[in-house]
């Protein structure tokens, strides 16, 4: 199992490897610029513990736990 | 030559387009829907040195791919309308994911200028662009702007008609980034962004002041408190300032009928100016402060960047329900009334989320309920009324949830949105954005749902003064003959008296009459209800009545509006049978168990 985006602990970064949602959602994540190669960090999470927010390209951006599970990363 | 050009506006979401829209259009500012859609449009004319610009205003989007129908709208645009330019706002903060957007039009052959926003907080917090080079490696003229404070917006202009009389010109290092003839790939596209545009732009510092506001607002202790307070100063302060207001109307409105009397008309002529024209634009008018102020108050949470916060913090609850944390504007103004609420389902993007939450919305118990609720409670119930009043409050949030599961389930899968959202640093909000979505949001609704409200509010006095010459609402007459006819569907939950039939399809018109509709109809006056009611109805069927008035039909004002937002009159109709079944099955409920348990 790769690692992904949701096992990320705080202070540590990723460089996204692939994005493994279904098309819509990947179109979506790509828009926002979760895109293979760019480096995400995480930034915290909602107090029910999901969502949480990510760090990338500058701007917090708020993903869903299942959602961040479909997202491969590279450790860095 | 050419004079006349059409230019669109575009940007993602937090760039300052609705600031730049607005300081373009000064007082002239177009407001209006889609063709077909549900999707707002705005637009302006703008005159430039003898050119005229009519300037779009296309939705705030992150992408120009056409997967939701805000994309679809800015996709027809270019498609079918062929503007001559496409003015994009750009974060600078934000530079590399704006640009991606900036790749796509290009990719499509459109001619583009990028409007540069927010410089002055970059150069605060570090960030610096060298304008110069990025315009000559991306091809694409860019202008510097303040939106809030309209600084460069003659410039702007100036690039939209000396690039609108340009031919296109495709950037050279486009062709390698393409996936196919209109599209890029956003891998190749991010990666050539990210080594290229990092020479003409340095990053420092991340946002400090955010970081430290989001350690409060995301909480785990003091996230869910500061959302209450928050919620109840945008309450203090709507109804602090729309009380008045509000009350100065219903003094006008009065001293204007009691004026009506005295003319030598005929009294039905007297009665249906008095009660029937006067009193329907009445009860259009008294909405007014209240959409008026709260939509000051959502815009300014909005531009403030706390509104994002909210879904993400309540997103995890309204997951559990089949819906995300977006429904929770139209919920909480739902709290006020449902007639904002359904107009505020306008900042949920996803359209299947959008129909749900305006759906269930009228569950939620609005302001105009508490008086029935209120009164009754405390004829029959008078050590328990808090009790009562709060657990009314409480099943409305239950069934809205419950039902709102129910929708989702049944009307399938739809597109997943995965509630991926930014969350925009914090900021301090324009004070003419935030007057102007108040004012655009009452304009809305006075020019949408103000006719419906009207025309409805005749059709009610209409039938409560017919015919001739009969007791307004009396027994006798059409409304008071109906509500005989149908007072047996009530005789299970325990409140099968006519005069309840009648009160409730008076509430139908507006819930607060209710209570004035009782104490007329029983002879007595709001008053002698105290005495009146319990001769009529046991508690049990007391407190059933008020869990129907909680849940039944919604009022007409509210249902004129889901016609405008949602352009169906089946989704109305569905919702009125929905709301009527759900009415009937949990007050009986009420009636049963309570008769069981306090006689």
């Amino acid at each position: 199992m790769s690692k992904t985006l949701y096992d990320l602990a705080p202070r540590q970064k990723g460089v996204i490897k692939k994005v493994k949602a279904c098309p819509h959602i990947k179109e979506r994540l790509h828009s926002f610029g979760l895109i293979r190669g760019v480096e995400v960090s995480p930034e915290g999470k909602a107090p029910l513990g999901s969502p949480r927010i990510y760090n990338c390209l500058n701007s917090k951006i708020s993903i869903r736990n299942n959602i961040a599970k479909q997202i491969q990363i590279y450790e860095d | 030559m050419k004079t006349k050009f059409l230019a669109g506006l575009i940007g993602n979401p937090n760039t300052g387009k609705t600031s730049l829209l607005n300081s373009l259009a000064g007082m002239y500012l177009h407001v209006g829907n889609w063709p077909g859609k549900t999707v707002e449009k705005k637009e302006t004319q703008v005159k430039v040195d003898g050119h005229e610009i009519r300037v779009v205003d296309l939705p705030g989007t992150y992408s120009i791919a056409p997967y939701s129908e805000e994309e679809k709208v800015a996709r027809d645009f270019i498609d079918q309308e062929k503007p001559d330019v496409i003015i994009q706002t750009v974060d600078v903060n934000t530079l590399e994911r704006n640009l991606l957007m900036t790749l796509e039009l290009l990719a499509m052959n459109i001619k583009v200028v990028l409007a540069f926003n927010f410089n002055k907080e970059a150069r605060k917090r570090g960030v610096k662009v060298k304008k110069k080079e990025l315009e000559e490696f991306l091809q694409v003229p860019i202008v510097e702007i303040e939106a809030n404070t309209g600084q460069g917006q003659k410039e702007l202009l100036d690039q939209v008609v000396a690039t609108s009389e340009r031919e296109y010109h495709r950037p050279s290092f486009l062709p390698e980034l393409m996936k196919n003839e209109q599209e890029i790939s956003h891998v190749q596209a991010i990666d050539f962004l990210r080594k290229n545009i990092s020479n003409n732009f340095f990053q420092r510092t991340t946002h400090g002041f955010s970081k430290k506001l989001d350690t409060v607002a995301l909480s785990r202790i003091w996230g869910f408190p500061f959302l209450l307070l928050v919620v109840y100063l945008m309450f203090k302060f709507t109804f602090v300032l729309s009380s008045p207001l509000i009350a100065v109307a219903e003094q006008a409105f009065s001293t204007l009928a009691s004026w009506v009397a005295l003319l030598p008309f005929p009294p039905f002529l007297i009665s249906m100016l008095k009660d029937g024209l006067i009193g329907g634009i009445g009860s259009v008018v008294v909405f007014v402060p209240l959409i008026f102020f709260l939509f000051i108050a959502i815009a300014f949470l909005e531009d403030s960047g706390y509104l994002s916060r909210a879904v993400v913090l309540t997103d995890r609850i309204f997951q559990r329900f089949g819906v995300t944390g977006r429904s929770l504007i139209p919920m909480i103004l739902g709290f006020g009334c449902n007639v904002p609420a359904v107009m505020a389902g306008r900042t949920i993007r996803q359209k299947k989320e959008r129909k749900i939450a305006i759906f269930v919305n009228p569950f939620i118990s609005c302001s105009a309920r508490l008086p029935v609720y209120l009164m009754v409670a405390h004829i029959f119930f008078p050590a328990r009324a808090t009790l009562v009043v709060f657990s009314l409050y409480v099943t409305g949030v239950l069934i809205a949830f419950l039902i709102s599961f129910v929708y989702s389930k049944l009307s399938g899968a739809g597109e997943e949105s995965g509630m991926i959202i930014e969350l925009p640093p914090y900021r301090r909000p324009n004070f003419k954005n935030v007057l102007r979505s108040g004012w655009n949001n009452t304009y809305l609704f006075l020019k949408k749902a103000g006719t419906l409200i009207l025309l409805a509010s005749l059709a009610v006095w209409l039938l409560a003064s017919l015919p001739i010459g009969v007791e307004y609402g009396g027994a006798s007459s059409w409304l008071g003959i109906i509500g005989k006819q149908i007072s047996f569907i009530f005789d299970p939950l325990g409140f099968g008296h006519w005069a309840f039939a009648v009160a409730l399809l008076f509430g139908v018109a507006a819930k607060e009459t209710i209570i004035s509709t009782l104490g007329a109809l029983f002879g007595v006056g709001e008053s002698g209800l105290a005495l009146a009611l319990p001769a009529k109805i046991a508690p049990a069927g007391a407190l059933a009545f008020l869990f129907f008035v909680l849940l039944y039909i919604p009022c007409l004002a509210t249902m004129a509006t889901v016609k405008k937002e949602t352009g169906s009159w089946k989704f109305v109709l569905g919702q009125a049978l929905t709301t009527f079944a759900v009415a009937w099955v949990v007050a009986y409920a009420v009636n049963q168990a309570a008769g069981v348990i306090i006689g």
